[in-house]
């Protein structure tokens, strides 16, 4: 199972890829393998092959269009296993995330914009340093930070879906 | 080469009257819109995507089917118009019920007019005598229908269809109309939501660029879409919807206020006579408040006539709840596509439904823009389904279609908390592969259940099916690593791989549906609707019959009006068009209006070279023969 999405997308493994780039490939590639440009051309053997393929390139783009889980791909590529190994957090950064988690669950719409604010900010900042620790070489500081990173996102996501009610 | 403004008005040239139908020997695949409400099917020809109408020249037909007492059926407006007479044997918006169990459809089931039964695992059936019909029965029923009138326009068979879903449709609703297709022995070559579809229609030209929110309320089922379009690449963004919210319900609420008002509550009523010409009251109703501020009607109750008059503010405060949840699915979806209004280019209102001035109004109100003109409300799903089968066949490689799956699917995990797999809004195809492993030791068999929706709890998804992974060699516990691949393919529809990764040994997988028709019952229900082949076969030359005498009819009265024939040879030519007109009119028997079409045909030929055998054959030519103009050359 090939897991590594820049490979699947034909584009060198880079954090900060150019995103025109990542959508003329990806359009480029789904109009070359889509089931609907072989309904009638291919056998099904062929059509089960293009259907996997098909699925590959949009699971791959879905990947890379994120910043995190691109660089969490970027990570796996260059250390397998590395996040595995690093998922224990320090308990200040997981009272500190429960305590963001809290705010989120009873934010009113007066305070919402605010807070989405706050935790992109939060987003922005472990961005930067994931980008760092990859630039620098520094694997386990990466999954630290990515794994920390996921209390934020999920906080982003939660703000999110509360918008409209 | 010079072409005149309507190749149609040129009866001399028998070539290219038929200029836009694809060319002989080419593949011709059909769009069908298998609507609540409607149904109806579209072509692409050499100028576009175009409908394919009757013989009377109707696009839409009835999604009704009703059956006469001596077991045969009959099929659209003919089914239709028996629903007052028959309203225990006449079955409509079946869509309702596609792919869904008795007990989801119990109050449903109260307000139709024909019985709605819990048949074989729970799931609905409907009942006409003592028969059980699935609802992909009749549903085939449907677009056999479709499909013989479609063959008539085109003047040849056809088979290979793209079938359209409501977008929120769940996987079992996608399998049920796969089912539905095959069972009308037709080739489905590919599942397409409707709001997608409708995306097509409009973005198709090229000129319409942008990101587009599609709304999409029909009879039955209400769907947005948001789409991004851009270079022949539509690229749905997010759905939302709600496949139990449409049209129907707003007649429903109608009707309990035309209920109350007779003194009656609404769950009192169980005669189907009653319910039916209520129903037909109600949505009569409705129509008219789309353009009136008020409406009324008498109703006899058995010698004193009431009257109930309804006005179009109260019809909108009836509403309202229901309009407002279509605008909170718009809300959600527009929040998963990461859109916010200001950046929509264009907003498309689809489904019968979206006449109604406070559908608009809030869309509007919600959109800040005015809905696009130029999209038939009606038929742009049809038209959209036409233009994804030329892409099918390869007729238009330039476009690109990018769907998502509506609902996030899982499977079950321990303590009854649903894990998910695929999440909504994921484009589809797309795929997850997952390990499993065994509990206990020498455990050669492990259970999957899967799910579909977006709450936490087995208790709150829909179940969608259960399969057994067998054949895993006996192991100590934990051992095995059996890959599990989910894979929802570009109809929606969920397709489930096993593999043990130590052995390498594929596991055998079928999942029992939930809500839908085992492979085994498909193939006994194909059994059944050969051996009705013969009596079907019998059916589609009388309807084909049928049409050919309509066209013949118009042509010759239209012909007879330009001519100059000596009287009695017009009025021998009249009194046989007459005698057609009559039977067809009557429905009598298929031996007699053969009869009399031949005679018909008779009279005519000694004519046969002037003018009303050229119109006549032109007539039987064009596809709407109503429209028949008076050309120069007739002169």
């Amino acid at each position: 199972m090939s897991s590594d999405p820049f490979r699947t997308l034909g584009l060198a493994p880079d954090l900060h890829l150019d995103r025109g780039e990542l959508e003329r490939r990806y359009v480029e590639l789904s109009r070359a393998s889509h089931p609907d440009h072989h309904a009638l051309d291919a056998d099904a053997a062929r059509l089960s092959e293009l259907l996997d393929r098909s699925a590959a390139i949009n699971d791959a783009y879905r990947t890379l269009a994120d910043r995190f889980r691109r660089a969490e791909a970027l990570l796996e590529l260059r250390a397998p296993g590395t996040l595995d190994a690093h998922k224990q957090l320090d308990p200040d950064f997981l009272l500190a995330a429960m305590e963001l988690a809290e705010r989120v669950a009873t934010v009113g719409d007066a305070g919402r914009t605010a807070l989405a604010a706050e935790v992109d900010a939060l987003l922005d900042a472990d961005f930067a340093a994931i980008a760092a620790a990859l630039d620098a070489g520094d694997h386990g500081g990466a999954a630290t930070r990515l794994h920390q990173s996921r209390y934020h996102r999920k906080a982003r996501s939660d703000l999110r879906s509360g918008d409209s009610r | 080469m010079t072409h005149p403004a309507d190749p149609d008005s040129s009866p001399r040239d028998a070539t290219q009257k038929r200029a836009d139908e694809p060319a002989r020997g080419a593949r011709v695949v059909l769009g069908i819109d298998l609507g609540t409400t409607n149904s109806l099917a579209a072509i692409v020809g050499r100028k576009g995507a175009r409908v394919l109408r009757a013989a009377d020249g109707a696009a839409l037909v009835p999604s009704v089917v009703s059956f006469d007492n001596d077991g045969s059926l009959v099929v659209g407006s003919a089914a239709k118009a028996r629903a007052l007479d028959a309203p225990d044997r006449t079955v409509y918006s079946v869509k309702r019920l596609i792919g869904r169990s008795g007990a989801e459809l119990r109050d449903e089931a109260r307000r139709l007019a024909y019985p709605v039964v819990e048949g074989e695992r729970g799931l609905a059936r409907i009942r006409i005598d003592d028969r059980d019909w699935s609802p992909e029965e009749i549903s085939a029923r449907i677009l056999m229908h479709v499909r013989d009138i479609a063959a008539g326009a085109l003047g040849r068979e056809v088979s290979d269809v793209v079938v359209t879903v409501p977008a929120y449709f769940d996987d079992a609703q996608r399998q049920a109309t796969r089912h539905a297709a095959e069972l009308a022995g037709l080739n489905c070559l590919r599942i397409v939501n409707e709001p997608t579809a409708a995306s097509l229609a409009f973005g198709i030209d090229g000129t319409r660029d942008g990101t587009v929110l599609v709304y999409d309320l029909g009879g039955g089922t209400f769907d947005v879409s948001i789409l991004r379009i851009a270079d022949g690449v539509f690229r749905v963004l997010a759905t939302a919807g709600d496949t139990h919210l449409g049209g129907d319900d707003f007649d429903a609420l109608i009707a309990r206020d035309l209920l109350e008002h007779l003194g009656h509550d609404a769950g009192d009523v169980v005669d189907p006579y009653v319910r039916q010409a209520i129903r037909k009251s109600a949505e009569g109703l409705k129509v008219q408040l789309s353009t009136a501020d008020s409406a009324e009607l008498s109703v006899d109750t058995g010698g004193a006539e009431r009257r109930f008059s309804i006005t179009r503010a109260r019809f909108e405060e009836l509403i309202a709840p229901l309009v407002e949840r279509t605008i909170d699915c718009c809300r959600s979806a527009l929040r998963d596509a990461g859109i916010a209004t200001a950046e929509l280019d264009a907003v498309v209102l689809v489904g019968g439904s979206t006449r109604i001035p406070l559908v608009r109004r809030s869309v509007v109100e919600l959109t800040g823009q005015q809905p696009q003109e130029g999209v038939d409300p009606d038929l742009a799903v049809a038209l959209g389904a036409a233009i994804q089968a030329d892409v099918l066949t390869g007729g238009n490689r330039a476009v690109l279609l990018l769907d998502v799956v509506p609902l996030s699917l899982g499977i079950e995990t321990m303590g009854g908390v649903v894990s998910k797999l695929i999440l909504r809004n994921a484009t589809i195809p797309t795929s997850v592969t997952e390990e499993f492993s065994t509990q206990v030791d020498n455990q050669t068999a492990v259970d999957i259940n899967i799910y579909q929706g977006e709450r936490e709890r087995v208790a709150d998804c829909r179940k969608l099916g259960a399969f057994r992974l067998r054949g895993i060699p006996p192991m100590p516990a934990g051992l095995p690593r059996i890959a599990v691949t989910f894979l929802v393919d570009a109809d929606g529809v969920l397709r489930v791989r096993a593999r043990e990764q130590r052995t390498g040994i594929e596991a055998s997988i079928q999942v029992v549906p939930s809500f839908g028709l085992t492979t085994d019952e498909v193939n006994r229900m194909m059994r059944e609707s050969i051996e009705h082949a013969i009596d079907d076969m019998h059916e589609r030359e009388a309807i084909e019959l049928r049409n050919k005498a309509q066209a013949m009819v118009r042509g010759t009265r239209a012909a007879l009006d330009l001519a100059d024939l000596p009287p009695d040879q017009t009025w021998t030519i009249r009194k046989a068009a007459q005698r057609v007109a009559t039977l067809l009119a009557a429905n009598g028997s298929t031996d007699a209006l053969r009869a009399a079409v031949d005679e018909l045909s008779k009279r005519t030929a000694q004519v046969a070279d002037d003018v009303v055998g050229a119109a006549v054959r032109k007539a039987l030519a064009a596809e709407r023969p109503a429209a028949l103009p008076p050309t120069e050359d007739a002169r």
